[in-house]
């Protein structure tokens, strides 16, 4: 299983780098175009919304692997680690209920009913873009469903040092 | 019983239950919020109206700019940018008494008015000034409290990636916020370093810098004056109407970037995990962004809002008051709540309150945000705090002993930027941003 989410992990990394890349790459373009160029291009708003609602999805999805989505986590401090390991299976539940239920079945839905609508300007359907949802809506069913074992079997609990991240 | 009321109970409940058991906060409001939809609409409804929220949320233009100031402020910190920015906050205040605090004080800010990064701002700066503090003789405790309590000035000081959040859920112009937050932002820093005057006043000896030849100061000054010089693309494009303000982040991206590599201090095969880095923290921050437009959905529905107005104003009609008890309550929310999620679910409730009394949205957004970046620096909760900490080596306790002086006098303030929107609304008026 491990080397599935070793797989997963580091596909989600290359195609984030990648949309970042682009994003910054669209609209610096957008800027040059009109600023420089004196032409502004017509499809780099639009694009560039499309790829960060991606970039925003996967990267989700992926810090659903990384399992660092911010959480109050003061109180569960003081559980014993048999406590903390059905909480943290109870967690995991719940990131699974969300993920398939909104994600992955409501993604669908928007998919089927906006396959056919066009984005003005360009070459893809709306429901290409909502793709997005229902995949990465599946991988974080993965996820959760991995750390919903670990955690029952006593792994990957979380421990009590403060975190370090930036502050958002 | 009353679908609203249901929605209501099932959305606070759910986020109570959901939050204390430790389920990350976009799943707590996005999971809760969607089960109150469900009650209203049903399930199979609700799971697409959920999505389609979710996604619409999600696809703004505007909050674009999130990403692009964070990866920004990423290259900032590894790419030489910092260090210049020190040097020349030591040649600024110097001369003063308590030199190396002082130092540390205007270094935060001034790396806070090129980026939005409280946490790196603190790492960047805490990890050069407290070792020179260390060797000089200042108390170890209250050199990293300085850093703690100075580094969250530039989360108020524009660019600001909690600014643009607030403006995405209060309708208001991200240009405006952004100049409604440099006086804030400066007296945030101004209270900082009046603590740091007091406390090196009763301790003679916590050493006054040599005077450096003027031609040393203004080479120093003008190897940062690239640096500094962003602020002028970044705010003067924006507010010159030259660039929108994700437009002005991309330059910022670009300009970092032309810097970092001009001083050597990054290389290319480090870009993947800048950006990698960057994408953690852009992905946390959508994510909330987009369950909350969920829960705007069940708020609106349920009318929870109205409910809360109503309940504040039985009990009292002094418009003072109220905003004394609403900064209370979310000095008390930010002890355990970042600044994002914390304003991406409480303005939606206090805004319409405080409008309804004549309070500016626009100077709303910024005692809210100064009220939870407070938050950043105090226990339970506060990524600063630990930061500044770790990397001072020491032990959360007794910095957070040495930070009461500053929080006393952040709290003070806080109510006068509170009590005073002219500092908030005087600065955007002059250059006509106000509507």
């Amino acid at each position: 299983m491990s080397t599935v989410k070793n797989v997963l992990d580091t596909a989600l990394k290359w195609l984030c780098i990648v949309l970042f890349t682009s994003l910054v790459a669209v609209v610096v373009w957008q800027v040059f175009s009109r600023q420089v160029l004196n032409a502004p291009a017509t499809w780099t708003t639009s694009v560039a919304q499309y790829l960060f609602v991606w970039l925003a999805l996967f990267g989700a999805a992926w810090v659903f692997s990384e399992k660092e989505h911010i959480a109050v986590d003061f109180m569960t401090r003081i559980l014993g680690v048999n406590d903390k390991r059905w909480l943290e299976a109870a967690v995991n539940g719940i990131v699974f209920a969300f993920a398939a239920l909104v994600l992955f079945w409501g993604g669908l839905r928007g998919v089927d009913l906006t396959w056919t609508q066009k984005v003005s300007g360009l070459p893809v359907s709306v429901g290409m873009m909502y793709l997005a949802l229902p995949v990465s809506g599946a991988i974080t069913m993965l996820y959760s469903l991995l750390h919903l074992v670990e955690a029952l079997r006593g792994r990957g609990l979380p421990d009590d040092g403060e975190e370090i991240r930036e502050a958002v | 019983m009353d679908p609203a009321l249901v929605a209501g109970i099932v959305l606070i409940v759910g986020i109570a239950v959901l939050l204390l058991a430790r389920v990350p906060i976009a799943v707590a409001v996005g999971f809760s919020a969607f089960v109150a939809v469900a009650a209203v609409i049903g399930l199979e409804k609700a799971s697409f109206v959920a999505a389609q929220r979710l996604f619409t949320g999600v696809n703004s233009f505007a909050l674009l700019a999130i990403p692009f100031f964070i990866l920004a402020g990423v290259l900032m910190n590894n790419g030489g940018i910092a260090a210049r920015l020190i040097d020349a906050a030591k040649v600024l205040v110097g001369r003063m008494p308590g030199s190396l605090a002082q130092t540390n004080v205007v270094a935060n800010a001034l790396f806070g008015s090129v980026s939005g990064a409280a946490v790196a701002s603190a790492a960047a700066v805490g990890g050069v000034i407290g070792p020179r503090q260390a060797k000089e003789g200042y108390d170890r405790d209250f050199s990293a409290a300085v850093n703690v309590a100075s580094a969250p000035s530039g989360m108020l000081l524009p660019p600001s990636n909690t600014l643009i959040v607030y403006s995405l859920v209060s309708s208001t112009s991200i240009a405006t916020l952004f100049v409604a937050g440099y006086i804030p932002g400066i007296l945030w820093a101004v209270a900082c370093m009046a603590v740091v005057y007091l406390y090196v006043r009763k301790r003679p000896g916590t050493g006054v810098n040599e005077s450096v030849p003027l031609r040393v100061a203004l080479t120093t000054l003008w190897r940062a004056v690239p640096s500094i010089l962003m602020i002028v693309v970044v705010i003067g494009g924006i507010l010159a109407g030259i660039f929108t303000p994700t437009e002005s982040a991309a330059i910022a991206v670009v300009y970092c970037l032309v810097l970092a590599f001009a001083y050597r201090a990054i290389r290319v095969r480090d870009l993947p995990g800048i950006i990698l880095n960057t994408t953690r923290t852009t992905a946390v921050v959508m994510l909330l962004v987009g369950v909350s437009t969920i829960m705007a959905w069940v708020m609106a529905f349920s009318g929870i809002p109205a409910a809360i107005s109503s309940a504040l104003l039985g009990l009292t009609d002094n418009p003072s008051v109220i905003l004394i008890l609403i900064m209370i309550t979310l000095l008390l929310i930010g002890t355990f709540m970042d600044p994002t999620p914390a304003i991406l679910i409480f303005v939606p409730i206090f805004l319409p309150i405080v409008t309804e009394f004549g309070v500016d949205p626009i100077h709303f957004g910024i005692m809210v945000t100064f009220n939870l970046c407070l938050g950043t620096i105090t226990p339970p909760v506060g990524n600063v705090l630990f930061v500044g900490a770790r990397i001072a080596n020491l032990r959360v306790e007794p910095v957070i002993r040495a930070l009461v002086p500053f929080f006393i006098a952040l709290i003070a303030m806080l109510f006068v930027v509170a009590f005073v929107p002219q500092l908030s609304l005087w600065l955007p008026g002059v250059l006509g941003l106000m509507p």
